[in-house]
């Protein structure tokens, strides 16, 4: 589905209480399905390669004794990277204008399809810090203010604009290859880094508190 | 290969599982939803975990609204006819499984959009031992690897990098406009 269909669908208006059925177009489900899959697949072989570039120069920092951190305006991508089972331990929300962020660390930027101006200045005040700053989001069309305000940005192939449903979709996509190729980089160098594994595991508690305090002493 | 691309290649096999698999399902559940709506009665939508909430919340610009968020201490306004659909992880959480029960002895009808699992691996944390697709009337699974986790990496953990927020919100979005569709003037 493109934008300009789904903005038909968002026109209509809902919740229209009390509202007649339209025959079911049954392609909408597939036509969705297929958009995201066609993004992704643009992603993974265009855009593979710059996220293993990003990803060894947020593992350069943090390797180096730097910190990780990420921002998003809405706070779902910091949920998202935060606490959870198969994700980093060693990974923080970055603190609001960035204060304390220096020049050992790295942050993670994540915009939606309409870079907002928390996410640009975010950005801008990690990087005026010092830190390597890693944009995730829309890089190209109308709107290249996020690309101006990182080190590197991942292009989620999407063109800007609002409303697009598909931006959530792959800017996760997105942050967890990143993540993905950060953990590879930091294999690299000889220092995997800590995951949290799912409290709805067996075991998992004693797990967790003893990769915490591991985390605790090497920073990662 | 490099692990970037391994995941990219993991989220798009769960996605593809999910259009082959589920389509059905999500066409089924449109179908209840919009009839619901048409029908005055309301479609309220209940997210734990970690991106969907946030994702899913009010406040996207353009973008259409079908679900009214739900919370248990509001679950007593759920209304027989109503529709509840459930996202999560597993569905096995204390608070997820009270909501369903909340959801039944309301007579709402639950969609719940999450995969079945073994209790021998997922571990059951509610009383009753249940998990939220065991009370719901249409399970629609999210087809996430075992134990969410797309890599195992590094060696010796516990794995890595989950597939179920870029999933789940793809079938979010994908139901919100097969019921939008069906809705439409």
């Amino acid at each position: 589905m493109t934008r300009r269909e789904f903005g038909k669908l968002a026109a209509t208006g809902l919740p229209m209480l009390g509202a007649s059925l339209a025959a079911a177009n049954d392609d909408v489900i597939e036509g969705y399905f297929g958009a995201a899959n066609d993004h992704l697949r643009r992603i993974r072989s265009d855009r593979a390669g710059q996220i293993g570039r990003a990803a060894r120069r947020l593992a350069g920092r943090v390797a180096e004794g730097g910190r990780l951190f990420i921002f998003d305006s809405r706070g779902g991508y910091v949920s998202e990277a935060l606490g959870r089972a198969g994700g980093l331990m060693a990974i923080a929300a970055l603190p609001a204008d960035a204060a304390g962020v220096t020049a050992r660390d790295a942050v993670i930027v994540v915009a939606d399809d309409r870079p907002d101006a928390a996410a640009i200045a975010s950005a801008q005040a990690a990087r005026a810090a010092g830190a390597f700053v890693a944009g995730i989001g829309p890089a190209t069309g109308t709107d290249n203010s996020l690309a101006a305000a990182c080190h590197a940005t991942i292009d989620n192939t999407l063109d800007g604009g609002a409303g697009n449903p598909l931006s959530g979709v792959l800017n996760t996509a997105i942050l967890w290859a990143l993540i993905a190729g950060y953990i590879e980089a930091m294999e690299a160098r000889g220092k995997p880094p800590h995951i949290w594994m799912s409290i709805k595991r067996p075991g998992s508690k004693a797990f967790n508190d003893a990769a915490l305090a591991d985390t605790a002493k090497v920073g990662y | 290969m490099g692990y970037a691309e391994a995941y990219l290649d993991a989220v798009r096999a769960n996605l593809e599982k999910v259009a082959q698999r589920e389509a059905e399902r999500l066409r089924q559940a449109a179908a209840r939803i919009a009839g619901a709506i048409a029908a005055g009665h309301r479609a309220f939508e209940f997210l734990q975990g970690h991106f969907l909430p946030i994702e899913a919340a009010r406040g996207h610009e353009d973008r259409p609204l079908v679900f009214t968020p739900i919370t248990l201490p509001d679950a007593a306004h759920l209304r027989p006819g109503d529709v509840l659909v459930m996202s999560h992880q597993y569905g096995v959480l204390p608070e997820c499984v009270d909501m369903a029960f909340a959801a039944r002895r309301h007579g709402a009808y639950i969609v719940a959009m999450c995969p079945p699992s073994d209790p021998a691996v997922i571990v059951r944390s509610h009383p009753s031992g249940k998990s939220v697709p065991d009370l719901a009337d249409l399970v629609i699974s999210t087809h996430i690897p075992a134990g969410d986790v797309a890599l195992q990496v590094p060696a010796g953990g516990p794995g890595a990098c989950p597939t179920s927020g870029t999933i789940q919100a793809a079938m979010h979005w994908a139901l919100v406009c097969a019921v939008a569709e069906r809705l439409r003037p």
